[in-house]
């Protein structure tokens, strides 16, 4: 070894791949074994670390995978491509994480959970779709509202205070069915990535998560088809080089298909009814040359409902971006990014005599470029610009109805709200010494709502400080040109992450992070729908914003066979948005009159207990938290839970290797009941017994816990035959279809594995609500209820298969 | 619209094992607080000064609404009080609250003072029923030639109560109630469908209640209130409109009153629907207080219920005891 001193530094720098597919590998681990430093790949696999001139063992690694190791000559700046290959330990191990096992320890990243996409296929699931909005339900301080609610809750915020990104593009409903499934086919994802705290600078607009996640590229070395047929879902993906090793693609599908069975159905109204929801997901990557990388994203989802020829509604997301990652030089990695996102819905009735169409939607175009500059192996500067432009369409409405055979139309639209977000960052992460390492930077954002537009102005302000439920007109109307500023704001958003790492296998961890939101969902039910309208900072709409400081513990044992850390947290919220009771929020065009701002708090521990390796892999999670809300006109002034507080949250996953092709999976949930408002009495009015509510929020449904259990079988192993043909024997139909894979050459091309389960095992009647009515055979009498969203075990089977 | 989806939502949830059940809870004792209901009303009618245009398709003869105007002027309101079960015309009823499960008729107030003021002048002391215990009569006639605020005051339960102002205005005429056979909203099934001619009185801001009588039983059903301002028909003639929604049965007869109610009054129906129809759902809205305009000026708190004041309009119609030859589409 010969390590030249007083000399200018040289780079190492090129990109991770996974050797079957081609695939860049997200936090592959480049270590420099003499000098014990190192890098890690960044999410399109491209590394780069500076080093005086000698010559180093570097090794390129992957858990998972075989380890690369070569001696180099650093003389000059050196690109090295490197392919890993699967190493004999994927077939025994499941992984959390595909990083290095105590990246939990010595990475600056706190608050931040990874989910490795064959786990979430592992796990029990819903109808055996595996999802990943409710495989992070599972983590630590996420949470949701309950079953059937849409989106999910991070450290107290609300749903709209989280982040979605597929490939850079804002996805804005992350659910189909209300909650029920996620938005996000696991066939077509490469990588997910939750932060709930310490949001490096070049995340923003959202005040409580960023849920990054990124597809797949595209198998750049042979065509492979995945896919798999369920009870009610199915779906397939193809991927496959377009020029070998220089670009390929990936096209990914998944629909419904429970209303097929719809038109057997005597009922003619049934009959005539559709209602299914579809996934579209593709991609194309082209490698240009060594520093150029083209890749083409797009999604299109769609949630579809016709009752007969009478009642519609659809909702759905499209996204697509087009990046280019560009290297100006060894040290210097960028990616630049056009982004277009939309998220619609839509509503229509239509009888002989009346009929409407009612539409909304969300679309924003954005532009931005990242910069990474690896200054050296202690200093990592990230930095850049990103701009968007917003159309918020609050609601247009055209219909008409009949009178005296005569056909009246009628047309009414909330008038469209463009907006415009900017934001620059910059941001270092850097090493000092031996144990300490720090990430610091500034986040700089603005929002401006524009014209052109009509705003209605109030003499005394939209609310009435003495009568704040009374409803206020507007006084007059102020018109905008196109483009005119009707109200801007900005702020700066600090952030600071710090890591000292106690020993090898112990560290402290710290972060503060300051955020604002320039748009707020507003939806005043107990779970968000998919048709709540999105609305941006304006003339009577503040900006939301959140400080949150964590502190955290974190300890790995027995060779980072076992993980644990426990996270404390502190967020303090301003000008968020609370409604008026009975608030008209739908096609409302002075929305401003029902809604409130307010502030809160959330706090919590959050505890975590993984095992990483070995045929018994999982965790052990537990969050005690606390939310309030603090809205003066609400409650009487007095703070209230929010309504997704819940104290006590544990979550158990367990995943274990019978054999080398039998596994069994098992969730645990439990969490304390949601608040909710139960009234102190009732009164009578026109023969209708009404009841009394003053409180809000001061009781809670009883407590909601859960158990699923799942069986998976790699059927393309040899040992297995009558156990999980009798296991799955109720699925008849998929009998035929096995048999008429193992016993035809297809065996020898295809893979096939069957996971069988149940949801909800013991049949909890969670109670989703608690509401009450009265008799409708006896007025006087009045009686509470229970809602559940499933009251039975629910069984699932799916056969995927893979060549 | 939002009802629609909660239909669609219950489907889903149907087809995904949802489950309601009836359960037990301990819940806080209720301190009793005054409740009012009471409406005065009279037949006042809005009359256009000249033609009635109807959005140029056709043309009324101000003679013809004159003449139907003083055909609907000759429905006594009070006609069904006696064979009724419910009729709270031209009374003020005084209820308390009590417990959520107390399961028994709310406590009636007997021996108030409850004292009627017409633009803060005193024009009635109002009497107790001897035959109904805490009703109290009104025999005022109220005056709709020109803007006038109505309003109570109650001397209650050791307590001073008022109630807000309400502004009394005339209502269009109900010209006449009928019985239509034809498809429902799916158009699945045939049935007769109750229809009613009216016009709305020009200018925005206008709110009507409609209640209903079965064979002089009152439709008292939590998802059968009526409402609506005109914000879609401001001004406009309505033939065989349909604000029931629900099948009739063969020789029923139907009466219709048609109310003229404030913004206020309109929010608190609305509300007391909200919070005892509407329920059950994910997506409902949450629970929340029923404001009326009854203030208990002693303590400051609001008290319960509602004092409405407005023209009224009245019809009736008798569903044929056959169905129609003719095909249902």
């Amino acid at each position: 070894m010969f390590i030249g001193l007083a000399q200018k530094d040289v780079t190492l720098s090129g990109y991770v791949n996974e050797n079957e597919s081609g695939e860049g590998m997200i936090a592959a681990t480049v270590l420099v074994k003499e000098l014990g430093v190192g890098t890690s790949s960044n999410e399109f696999g491209f590394y780069s670390i500076s080093l005086p001139p000698g010559t180093y063992t570097i090794e390129w690694s992957f858990v998972g995978f075989n380890t690369v190791s070569e001696q180099i000559e650093l003389t000059q700046n050196i690109t090295k491509n490197v392919a890993l290959g699967f190493g004999e330990t994927i077939l025994d191990e499941v992984v959390i994480t595909g990083e290095r096992a105590d990246v939990n320890v010595t990475s600056v990243e706190m608050s931040v959970e990874k989910m490795d996409i064959q786990l979430v296929k592992k796990m029990p699931s819903l109808m055996g779709e595996a999802d990943i909005i409710r495989s992070i339900q599972l983590l630590p301080g996420v949470t949701t509202v309950g079953e059937g609610a849409t989106g999910f809750n991070v450290r107290g915020g609300n749903v709209d205070q989280n982040l979605i990104l597929l490939d850079d593009s804002p996805v804005f409903s992350s659910s189909h069915l209300f909650g029920f499934f996620s938005v996000f086919n696991a066939d077509a994802i490469k990588s997910t990535k939750l932060y709930k705290g310490g949001m490096p600078a070049k995340y923003g607009g959202r005040l409580s998560s960023v849920l990054d996640i990124r597809q797949k590229e595209g198998n750049m070395k042979k065509l492979e088809v995945n896919g798999g047929v369920g009870l009610l879902f199915s779906r397939l993906t193809i991927q496959a080089p377009i020029v070998k090793n220089k670009a390929s693609f990936i096209l990914s599908g998944r629909r419904s298909y429970f209303d097929l069975f719809f038109p057997l159905a005597k009922n003619e109204t049934i009959k005539d009814t559709r209602l299914y929801f579809y996934d579209l997901n593709g991609k194309v990557n082209w490698i240009i040359n060594d520093k150029n990388r083209i890749y083409l994203a797009g999604y299109n989802g769609s949630d579809v409902f016709n009752l007969a020829q009478s009642f519609s509604t659809r909702w759905g997301n499209t996204t697509g971006s087009l990046r280019w990652n560009h290297l100006f030089s060894d040290k210097l990695f960028s990616n630049s990014t056009l982004v277009y996102s939309k998220y619609d819905y839509a509503l229509g009735a239509e009888t002989d005599a009346f009929g409407f169409d009612w539409l909304a939607s969300i679309e924003n175009y954005s532009a931005k470029i990242d910069f990474t500059y690896f200054l050296n192996p202690k200093n990592k500067i990230d930095f850049g610009w990103q701009s968007t432009y917003y159309i918020f369409r609050p609601g247009k409405a055209t219909g008409f109805f009949e009178v005296q055979d005569t056909v009246q139309e009628f047309e009414s639209e909330i008038q469209s709200i463009p907006a415009v977000e900017t934001a620059l960052y910059i941001s270092n992460e850097q090493k000092i010494g031996t144990r300490l390492t720090i990430a610091y930077g500034l986040r700089w954002s603005g929002f401006a709502q524009v014209g052109k537009g009509d705003i209605y102005t109030y003499d005394n302000g939209p609310i009435d400080p003495e009568n704040p439920t009374s409803t206020i007109s507007p006084d007059d109307t102020v018109q905008f040109e196109a483009g005119e500023i009707v109200k801007a704001y900005h702020g700066i958003e600090p952030r600071l992450s710090v890591n000292y790492q106690l020993n090898e296998v112990s560290s402290i961890k710290g972060s503060y992070n300051r955020n604002r939101q320039y748009i707020h969902l507003i939806s005043n039910t107990t779970a968000a729908t998919p048709v709540d309208i999105y609305m941006p900072a304006g003339r009577y709409i503040k900006p939301g914003v959140v400080d949150q400081i964590g502190l955290g513990y974190f300890r790995n044992f027995a060779d980072n066979t076992y993980e644990s850390s426990v996270e404390v947290y502190y967020k303090k919220f301003q000008d968020l948005v609370d409604y008026k009771d009975e608030a008209e929020l739908l096609f409302n065009n002075t929305i401003e009159t029902e809604l409130y701002s307010g502030g809160g708090e959330a706090y919590g521990l959050e505890f975590q207990f993984k095992r990483s390796k070995g045929k018994l892999t999982g965790w052990v999670s537990y969050t005690l938290s606390r939310v309030v809300r603090d809205v003066e006109e609400i409650n009487n002034g007095d703070p209230y839970p929010a309504n997704w507080d819940k104290t006590h949250d544990v979550s158990v996953v367990v995943s274990y290797d019978i054999t080398e092709s039998i596994n069994v999976s098992s969730n645990f949930a439990y969490m304390t009941g949601r608040p909710i408002t139960y009234p102190d009495g009732r009164f009578t009015f026109g023969e209708v017994t009404a009841p009394l509510y003053t409180k809000r929020n001061g009781a809670r449904t009883p407590d909601y816990h859960r158990l699923d259990l799942a069986l998976n079988f790699n059927l393309s192993k040899e040992g297995h035959n009558v156990i999980p043909l009798a296991l799955a024997g109720w699925i008849w139909p998929m009998i035929p279809f096995y048999y008429g894979w193992r016993y035809t050459p297809l065996k020898k091309v295809v893979d096939m594995d069957l996971s069988v389960g149940v949801y909800n095992l013991y049949g909890r009647k969670n109670p989703y609500s608690v509401y009450f009515r009265q008799d409708p055979d006896q007025p006087a009498v009045t009686k509470a209820y229970q809602l559940s969203i499933y009251a039975i075990p629910i069984p699932y089977a799916t056969l995927n298969f893979k060549f | 619209m939002k009802r629609i989806l909660i239909y669609f939502c219950a489907v889903a949830l149907v087809s995904l094992s949802a489950c309601e059940e009836e359960i037990s809870l301990d819940l806080p004792e209720n301190e009793a607080e005054l409740v009012i209901e009471g409406y005065m009303v009279d037949l006042d009618f809005y009359i256009p000064d000249g033609d009635l245009d109807c959005s140029g398709i056709i043309t009324v003869p101000h003679e013809q609404i004159v003449f139907a105007a003083s055909l609907a002027a000759e429905f006594p309101i009070d006609s069904i009080e006696s064979e009724a079960d419910y009729f709270p015309f031209n009374k003020v009823k005084l209820t308390t609250t009590s417990n959520y499960f107390s399961n028994s008729e709310s406590p009636t107030v007997s021996d108030a003072v409850v004292k009627l003021f017409k633009d803060k002048n005193l024009v009635e002391t109002l009497v107790e029923d001897p035959e109904l215990p805490g009703v109290y009569r009104i025999t005022h006639d109220p005056d709709a030639s020109g803007e006038a605020y109505y309003h109570l005051e109650i001397d209650a339960l050791g307590n001073f109560y008022e109630t807000v102002p309400e502004l009394y205005v005339s209502t269009p005429p109900l010209i006449g109630v009928s019985a239509n056979y034809g498809p429902n909203f799916l158009g699945d099934s045939c049935a007769y469908y109750m229809g009613m001619d009216t016009y709305e009185t020009p200018g925005l801001g206008d709110n009507y209640r409609w209640m209903f009588y079965i064979n002089n039983e009152y439709v008292s059903n939590p998802g059968f209130i009526a409402g609506s301002n005109d914000d879609n028909f401001d001004g406009l003639c309505l033939f065989g409109i349909d604000v029931y929604g629900n099948e009739l049965e063969l020789g029923d007869t139907v009466v219709v009153f048609q109310l003229r109610v404030s913004d206020t009054y309109s929010s608190f129906i609305g509300s007391l629907q909200n919070q005892t129809a509407f329920v059950g759902s994910p997506f409902d809205t949450p629970p929340a207080p029923i404001r009326g305009n009854l203030k208990n000026v002693t303590t400051g708190i609001n008290a319960f219920g509602y004092f409405s004041a407005g023209g009224i309009s009245a019809n009736l119609v008798v569903v044929p005891d056959t169905i129609p030859d003719e095909p249902c589409n």
